[in-house]
């Protein structure tokens, strides 16, 4: 490793900018610090999409930031088509979410911008870490801010949810560095690129420990209890950013090292998927707390896409990952719609609410084109997505899995719409309405959102082009 | 002909559309101009397509996975095509004069150009997936365009035809895994066997009959007829929706399958035809309301054709499909007429109605032939389209083999039975509606209401047309449109012949005016009426329309009906009860047990923790005791 290249510096500084430029939140002033928490993040997503042209050429690329030369821990960045999906989906919804926070955030700020830039580095680092070991330090930067927003209002019971979610995920997370510690045992190295092809021995022991600990990141059956909690309680733009894309990491790591590195899947995480997809679309039919529909969506939504990716064909995989940037546009689009409709009305249970398309004519529509993206109506982001999954369970064979992925659609559009409906359309607004300083800025953002879902769908063959060298 | 005219006739609308939503509301008159425009510029288009037989327009998009952008224009399309952008054309012209419900001109212009440019996309794509995509924006706009009446509705709506567009989705996908294709033309008489293949058939006609507003998916549909404006009403539920329900249908059951009749999947469509024929009259015929009771009959229309597509002999299928033609016309046309009574009384109770005779003479007349045509009086296009449907059943008893042909007596009782009860049900509506002595004081005051000449026009040719196919049944409709639709060139309809029958009526009719003349009839006397030494008022007049509702005290029927108007066999609460209780045991076996299943851990976790504590008292001689304990292992370990 001598030179870096261009490429190389972009790759370094959309992880390492906002990694270490998230102190300077700590220390800046009041509007200085807004600006810089925006400008390291998008700084982030620009130096990402800068890496576009060299996917489409089918370019990747591993690079080192400081050559260390031991076995079990080098800093090492691998750039693929994984990678720079993943990456530029984080980088994007971070940078949106900190521009909603500005007219949101009130109190803490110093902290809130610091751990929120802090977070979205890590994920940057989870992204394109190609040493399990480094994966596991950024994942664990990332459990720790997680905790920290979603206990971030201080109130008893979100403080016990923030613990929760931590104690989760640390277990899930310790089962994987144990599975981690097992596979350095057998092949004296971590780095993906020597694992890449390589048999274990009792792999399925061992990638058992560690789809633990992904799925305990991601929410799924049966380690998937904590986000019904810690969504609702974390402000609206944090949850935006956990359920839009912390929630990602978990499948980003099934791909990277089960896919794409051990070449595995296993029939019973097809089952799963879908089984912990219609779960959690039952549950979010049944709740009447707008974020917490939307957080049971999120879980039911990451089993749609594990099963995508699962299902371990073509097909599968172009599905999964246009699933997770439609899923990590819409499901922010609409935590930060509710974020509003919260703050107008003060109260978040949807039998109480609506008619405030009135008031909120801008974030209905974007709300909207969030909520039907996500389920998958036609032309819109997710129709795609769901069109590819289903088209995969049906070519590897699995016509019954096909049929229950379809009913977890049917069910994903039942509470969707009920939510619409319940806080926009009907009589009302029957509560009283609360001034909001920035609902412009805020609408704006959700609209932006909703507009970018109706995008995907229109532009996917051009985003398709994005998957061609997946394997 | 330059093929890019199949993309022209799709995107027009949309842009148009997307600039009738941009132009600020204060601006009056340009959406209503610019609309009715591309509307015609685009009817135009499909007549130059019709008339160019076959067009095909391919461009890869991605090819990866069979989904090109693949338009196809044939016969059967583009005459559907035709009658999309009539109704379309129809719809906006009525509009220009109509009110009701239109708060919002914007997203109603914008939403009616969406639909017109989706549906015409969802006719004439020639790939599965593009179908699905313009199929799917069709619901969108369905949601948008319903929504200008109740909210409730809307979603009702959305939740039922969504959940059928699910299931084709998965039946296209199905389909995709039997044949390896999305395009349709490669597609060709699947056998029906196997359970992909069946399933894949069964799933695609639910999406297809939802959409054709046949039972039991039909509720939204007169729902939705008396809030929704009837313009919207007979826009899409009965002219738009039902065209592409039934072609979907057409494409699956001729097309695409190998659909054999007097097969098990033929009855369950001859089952579910009848159904819907039947009970759906049943419904009709006791509304108190315009609206619900032509959304009523509309839904029993939908039965006819699916008994016409189920025959799969050639009459069968014209039939359905004039069928299908006929009834976007006069049920537009109904709605059309509740609409202008709607607007000008601001009501569509039959118990404020009537005495609408004089005072609203074109909608009354034209109301008159659309009913008689939906009843099937000759010389109407309704006789002849159920004669067409009549005569296929017949036909289809002839083939196929075992017990099951023989059922044809029962399709063919059920369908005449129908149109019997149909007539009653039209009769009712004439009662409730216009005849009759006036029922408000409102209606009482004016000697006439003022018809706008653009709703009374577009009532008009709706009308004319009903008379038109139906006298000249065979030489326009069926010779022009119907049998290159089907690719048949020699048609056998039976020994009636609408032109000879309307010149014998008309003879009839004159006869029976000269013998009218001739004889001395005298002049009716007009004179008070006296009942029991008592003068009567017009407020003590009964109308006629109430006797027809006794159906309802008729004793099999009398619980049937209680219940039915209840909603008791509403099929969308039924999946909506479905929906939840799959829900609750989905959220207290998976989600809270597994919750549970956690909370034990963590509390068998502190439970472990406290033991410990317990050695951690802070008593100095227990912190001893340890030390000592400590030492004896560390003693044993290493002195071993």
């Amino acid at each position: 490793m001598g030179i870096y290249t261009i490429y190389d510096f972009f790759l370094l500084a959309s992880i390492f900018v906002p990694l270490f430029g998230s102190f300077l939140c700590l220390v800046a002033r009041e509007k200085a610090r807004e600006v810089w928490a925006i400008g390291i993040t998008s700084i982030s997503f620009i130096f990402s999409c800068l890496l576009i042209p060299q996917i489409l050429k089918g370019y990747t690329f591993v690079t080192e930031l400081v050559p260390l030369n031991t076995e079990i821990f080098n800093l090492t960045f691998r750039f693929d088509t994984i990678g720079i999906v993943f990456g530029i989906t984080f980088a994007f919804i971070g940078t949106i979410a900190l521009i909603y926070s500005t007219g949101y955030i009130k109190e803490e700020k110093s902290e809130y911008y610091f751990i929120t830039t802090l977070m979205i580095g890590s994920l940057m680092g989870v992204t394109y870490a190609n040493n399990l070991i480094l994966l596991y330090i950024f994942w664990e930067l990332a459990a720790f801010t997680t905790w920290r927003l979603v206990g971030f209002m201080r109130k008893a019971e979100f403080v016990q949810a923030a613990n929760k979610t931590f104690l989760m995920t640390y277990l899930g997370s310790s089962l994987m560095l144990l599975g981690f510690i097992f596979i350095y045992a057998q092949k004296g190295s971590l780095d993906l690129d020597l694992l890449k092809g390589e048999t274990l021995q009792h792999a399925n022991g061992i990638l058992t420990l560690i789809f633990l600990g992904m799925i305990a990141k991601s929410a799924c059956l049966p380690i998937y209890t904590w986000p019904s909690e810690a969504y609702p309680a974390a402000p609206s733009p944090s949850s935006a950013i956990l359920s839009g894309i912390v929630s990602k990491i978990g499948l980003l790591a099934f791909a990277r090292i089960f896919l794409v590195t051990f070449h595995i899947s296993w029939n019973w995480i097809v089952v799963l998927g879908v089984v912990s997809s219609i779960i959690a679309g039952g549950a979010a039919l049944l709740a009447n707390d707008i974020k917490k529909i939307i957080a049971y969506s999120s879980i039911s939504q990451i089993g749609f896409i594990l099963l995508a990716f699962s299902l371990f064909n073509k097909i599968g995989m172009e599905a999964a990952l246009l699933f997770v940037i439609v899923h990590a546009v819409g499901k922010a689009g609409l935590f930060l719609g509710a974020g509003i409709i919260e703050g107008e009305a003060g109260e978040r249970n949807i039998n109480k609410l609506g008619g405030f398309m009135k008031t909120a004519p801008v974030a209905a529509v974007g709300f909207l084109f969030c909520a039907i993206s996500i389920v998958g109506f036609p032309p819109f982001g997710g129709f795609w997505a769901k069109l590819w999954t289903v088209l995969a369970a049906v070519e590897a064979d699995h016509p019954y899995i096909a049929a229950l992925a379809i009913f977890s659609a049917i069910l994903t559009m039942l509470y969707m719409f009920r939510l619409f409906n319940g806080i926009f359309l009907g009589e009302g607004p029957k509560v009283k309405i609360h001034k909001i300083k920035y609902k412009n800025m805020m609408s704006t953002c959700v609209l932006v959102l909703g507009i970018i879902s109706f995008a995907i769908g229109i532009f996917v063959t051009q985003i398709r082009q994005l998957f061609g060298g997946i394997f | 002909m330059d093929t890019s005219i199949l993309v022209w006739i799709i995107s027009l609308p949309f842009i148009v559309g997307v600039i009738a939503l941009l132009i600020p509301e204060k601006v009056k008159g340009v959406r209503e101009a610019l609309s009715l425009t591309v509307t015609i510029v685009c009817f135009i288009m499909s007549i130059l397509i019709f008339a160019s037989k076959e067009l095909v327009f391919v461009r890869d998009w991605i090819p990866q996975l069979g989904m090109n952008f693949s338009l196809r224009a044939h016969p059967l399309s583009s005459f559907i095509l035709i009658f999309i952008y009539l109704f379309g054309l129809l719809m906006l012209l009525y509009s220009l004069r109509f009110t009701w419900g239109k708060n919002r001109p914007r997203q109603y212009y914008g939403y009616i150009l969406f639909t017109l440019g989706a549906s015409s996309g969802a006719i004439l794509s020639n790939n599965l997936i593009i179908f699905l995509m313009f199929w799917g924006i069709t619901l969108l706009m369905l949601y948008g365009l319903l929504s200008f009446g109740t909210s409730s509705v809307a979603i009702k709506a959305l939740y039922i035809v969504g959940f059928s567009d699910f299931c084709l989705l998965l039946g296209i996908v199905f389909l995709w895994q039997v044949t390896g294709t999305f395009n349709m033309s490669n597609i060709n008489k699947i056998a029906l066997t196997g359970g992909l293949a069946i399933s894949a058939f069964i799933l695609m006609m639910v999406g297809a009959i939802t959409k054709a507003g046949s039972m039991p998916f039909h509720t939204w549909i007169t729902d939705a007829a008396k809030e929704t404006p009837a313009s919207i009403m007979a826009f899409l539920p009965a002219s738009l929706d039902k065209l592409l329900g039934i072609y979907l249908l057409y494409r699956i059951c001729i097309d695409f399958f190998k659909f054999m009749p007097n097969s098990g999947l033929a009855i369950l469509l001859m089952g579910i035809g009848s159904f819907t024929i039947i009970a759906a009259i049943m419904m009709a015929m006791v509304q108190t309301e315009i609206g619900r009771s032509i959304a009523y009959l509309n839904v029993s229309a939908a039965g006819y054709m699916l008994i016409g597509l189920a025959t799969n002999n050639s009459t069968g299928i014209i039939g359905a499909l004039f069928y299908l033609l006929s009834t976007g016309l006069w049920t537009a046309c109904l709605f059309f007429c509740s609409g202008t009574v709607k607007s000008l009384t601001n009501t569509t109770e039959f118990g404020a109605l009537g005495g609408l005779t004089k005072r609203l003479p074109i909608t009354f007349a034209t109301f008159l032939i659309a009913g008689l045509a939906i009843s099937g009086v000759p010389p109407l296009n309704g006789f002849y389209a159920k004669w067409l449907v009549y005569q296929g059943i017949i036909e289809s008893g002839m083939i196929g083999i075992g017990g099951a042909k023989n059922l044809w007596i029962l399709w063919l009782a059920v369908a005449v039975f129908g149109s019997a009860l149909t007539l009653a049900a039209i009769m009712r509506l004439m009662h409730g509606t216009f005849l009759g002595e006036p029922r408000s004081a409102a209606v009482r005051g004016k000697k006439r209401m003022g018809e706008s000449f653009t709703m009374a026009t577009s009532e008009i040719i709706l009308a004319g047309l009903c008379v038109v196919f139906g006298i000249l049944a065979i030489r326009i409709p069926i010779k022009v449109f119907l049998l290159p639709a089907i690719g048949e060139k020699i048609f056998f309809p039976g020994f009636w012949s609408p032109g000879l029958a309307t010149l014998l009526i008309i003879i009839g009719i004159v006869v029976g005016g000269i013998i009218y003349l001739l004889s001395r009839v005298r002049a009716p006397r007009e004179d008070i009426s006296f009942v029991g030494g008592e003068l009567t008022t017009p407020d003590m007049r009964v109308s006629g329309d109430e006797w027809y509702t006794t159906v309802k005290e008729y004793g099999g029927l009398r619980s049937l009906y209680a219940r039915a108007l209840k909603g008791a066999y509403d099929f969308y609460n039924w999946g909506a009860r479905f929906f939840r209780a799959v829900a609750y045991f989905v959220y207290t076996f998976g989600d809270r047990l597994v919750d549970y299943l956690w909370r034990g851990i963590s509390s068998i976790g502190l439970g472990i923790s406290r033991l410990i504590r317990r050695t951690h008292t802070g008593v100095l001689t227990i912190y001893i005791l340890w030390i000592v304990i400590g030492i004896i292992i560390l003693l044993i370990v290493l002195l071993r």
